[in-house]
């Protein structure tokens, strides 16, 4: 194939379109960070974070979490693993169906009392349970009948945008400019800090630069409770 | 005889047939073993190892069948099969347990049947097996041959980490019959160590010293879960739990038996009591430290045999991958404090047990045990053998997992 130079200009032209385009988009929806730091500065990974607009110059952000679109609604897995649940904490949105692969060779009995969501499923080993969906916004707390060390966590969302730290401690978001209320979760955080909203306001970005926003907790966490398993220990506190 | 036939048809059907799950699991252990052991008690000898000369053997076999009827019931079957012994086939346990679910923060469950009290942080492995060595320590080792229940328990519980605290506790008792004999093997042939439970129908043997068999008259072999003074014998465990790290657990057991009993081939009803006090703890998530300490009496006649009994181990295992290497070390002693002193019961023994266990895939699994013992029995006198020996054991496994 013969390159002509009509051919080259009209990918170069192609090119800048692209170019030109992408720097629109990050104009009006910049990359907004937000950390986590505990009474003491230390950045705290695997914690949920919310964010609701409050007040918005433009469009308003679409609906939005990290861990998975709400547009997609095939299963996610919160698997038993080494008798544990994994992950540790799972954050889904409204209306999610979640299923409970059961990876180990005993018998799990898999419960919760939550108001968000109460259910019970018995799992044979090397069993998928069928799909539970989770209608209700709140924190649905994972035991295991058979086991009753294993603890884990559903954290049922319906903010307008929704993800969880990494082990960085750091959450990024594509956020037009306006004004958000912001909160986090996780339970060693204490309840006064779980019930803090915290006002972010995200000024309209001429450059399109990536914003650090710190999300300081007022109280100490929970005491830690490694001890009980891996999983836990992997939150890195 | 035909509607009783029937009858049980139905009733076999509608347990297959109902919403019920079936769980089979097993386990098969068979391998080499060679010791320089004294006969061991099961062919009437004076040696405390299962096995005393170089064979193949197997180990272990058992089939468990689990069911569970109801969320929150269960019950479980454990078949044994053995080469050595008396009895050959027959079942180790058998219970039904009944753990309703709840978001109280005080919770219950309820066992019935023919079962182990949890003492145990040693014998953690389907079937009462352990993880850590194949020759167990003597504390479990006699748990297994002479203590087992028919009875029922009840616990009360709470599991700290759900509500944010690092303590879990339990709290049970129970109560049961047709555990009499227990305390004769540690009077007569004294601590032992091997891995061979007593099945239900068991009989297992000692040495037929002249003063058991001649002098107080009574068999060189015990059936270990017989009832004979129909008395309700009963235990209190607790345990207590930090994180999911450090694991407690305090039993007192009193089979109330009457000491001056015996049955119709006068095998003697024995009162025996202990306390046993048993710890796990993991230092890291590949490192555990393991220890249970056990103090106890046992009597017949009473005050013709009566003993003071004592065992404690200090265990370590570490896990790398798929590698287990564990050691143990122990001391066990039983003191006499009777009124027939030519009946010899004292004895004690040491011993150190080391073992690397490599699992493959999810259903194999290879090892190596070395075990050395000194122990010293004065009854030996009776038949002329030295009272202080010295055992070493090599066990080369294999074990297949269905």
């Amino acid at each position: 194939m013969v390159v002509t130079r009509a051919l080259l200009m009209k990918i170069y032209t192609l090119v800048i379109f692209l170019f030109v385009s992408v720097c629109y988009v990050d104009q009006s929806h910049a990359s907004q960070t937000f950390v986590v730091l505990d009474d003491k500065g230390k950045r705290l990974s695997n914690i949920i974070v919310e964010i609701n607009a409050s007040m918005s110059i433009e469009d308003k952000p679409a609906r939005k979490s990290p861990t998975l679109p709400n547009e997609i609604k095939s299963p996610i897995k919160m698997k038993q693993e080494g008798q544990q649940f994994t992950p540790h904490i799972l954050l889904v949105s409204t209306g999610q169906e979640v299923v409970f692969p059961n990876d180990d060779n005993v018998f799990h009995h898999v419960y919760s009392f939550s108001p968000a969501k109460t259910f019970e499923v018995t799992l044979e080993q090397n069993v998928t349970s069928e799909p539970i969906v989770f209608e209700q916004a709140g924190i649905v707390e994972l035991g295991c009948n058979v086991h009753d060390w294993m603890l884990g966590y559903i954290y049922v969302s319906d903010a307008e945008i929704s993800g969880q730290s990494a082990l960085n401690g750091e959450v990024s978001f594509d956020l037009p400019p306006g004004e958000y209320s912001v909160s986090v979760w996780h339970p060693r955080i204490s309840k006064e800090d779980i019930q803090t909203h915290h006002k972010v306001v995200i000024d309209d970005i001429a450059e399109g630069v990536s914003k650090l926003h710190k999300i300081e907790l007022k109280l100490p966490l929970y005491p830690s409770l490694t001890g009980y398993d891996s999983v836990e220990a992997t939150d890195a506190y | 005889m035909m509607r009783k036939h029937k009858l049980i048809t139905s009733l076999l059907l509608c347990w297959s047939c109902s919403a019920l799950t079936h769980d089979f699991s097993g386990r098969v252990e068979l391998g080499l073993t060679s010791s320089n052991s004294l006969t061991s008690w099961q062919d009437n000898g004076t040696g405390i190892l299962r096995f005393d000369d170089t064979s193949l053997q197997l180990f272990q076999g058992f089939i468990s069948h689990t069911s569970r009827p109801i969320k929150g019931l269960s019950t479980q079957v454990i078949a044994n099969v053995y080469g050595d012994g008396e009895k050959h086939i027959g079942l180790t346990q058998a219970f039904a347990e009944y753990k309703p679910l709840s978001p109280n923060r005080l919770r219950y469950k309820f066992r019935a049947g023919f079962f182990y009290p949890r003492y145990s942080v040693e014998n953690t492995s389907k079937g009462w097996l352990s993880p850590y060595t194949y020759t167990q320590s003597a504390i479990n080792s006699w748990v297994g041959e002479e203590i087992r229940i028919a009875g029922v328990e009840f616990a009360l519980f709470s599991n700290g980490r759900r509500f944010r605290s690092p303590w879990s506790w339990e709290i049970n008792a129970g109560i049961f019959k047709g555990n009499d004999p227990a305390g004769t093997l540690l009077s007569w042939r004294g601590w032992s160590y091997h891995d061979r439970q007593s099945l239900h129908h068991d009989r297992v043997n000692f040495a037929p010293l002249p003063t058991i068999i001649e002098g107080i008259i009574t068999p060189a072999w015990i059936n270990p879960f017989e009832e004979i003074d129909g008395r309700w014998g009963g235990y209190l465990g607790v345990h207590l739990n930090y994180q999911h790290q450090t694991e407690v657990k305090y039993y007192n057991y009193d089979n109330n038996a009457d000491p001056s009993l015996f049955n119709d081939i006068r095998i003697y009803a024995w009162d025996t009591k202990f306390h046993s006090l048993a710890l796990k703890h993991k230092i890291s998530p590949t490192v555990e430290l393991l220890s249970q300490a056990m103090v106890g009496s046992t009597d017949m006649g009473p005050r013709v045999v009566y003993v003071d009994f004592y065992s404690a181990y200090l265990m370590l295992s570490y896990k790398h991958e798929n590698h287990r290497f564990s050691v143990r070390l122990e001391a066990s002693a039983a003191d006499e404090d009777d009124m027939l002193p030519i009946d010899q019961n004292n004895s004690d023994t040491s011993a150190i047990t080391l073992a690397w266990r490599y699992a493959h895939r999810n259903d194999g699994e290879f090892g190596i045990e070395l075990h050395a013992n000194q122990n010293e029995a004065d009854n030996r006198e009776q038949v002329s053998i030295a009272t202080d020996q010295n055992d070493n054991q090599i066990r080369i496994v294999y074990s297949k997992v269905f």
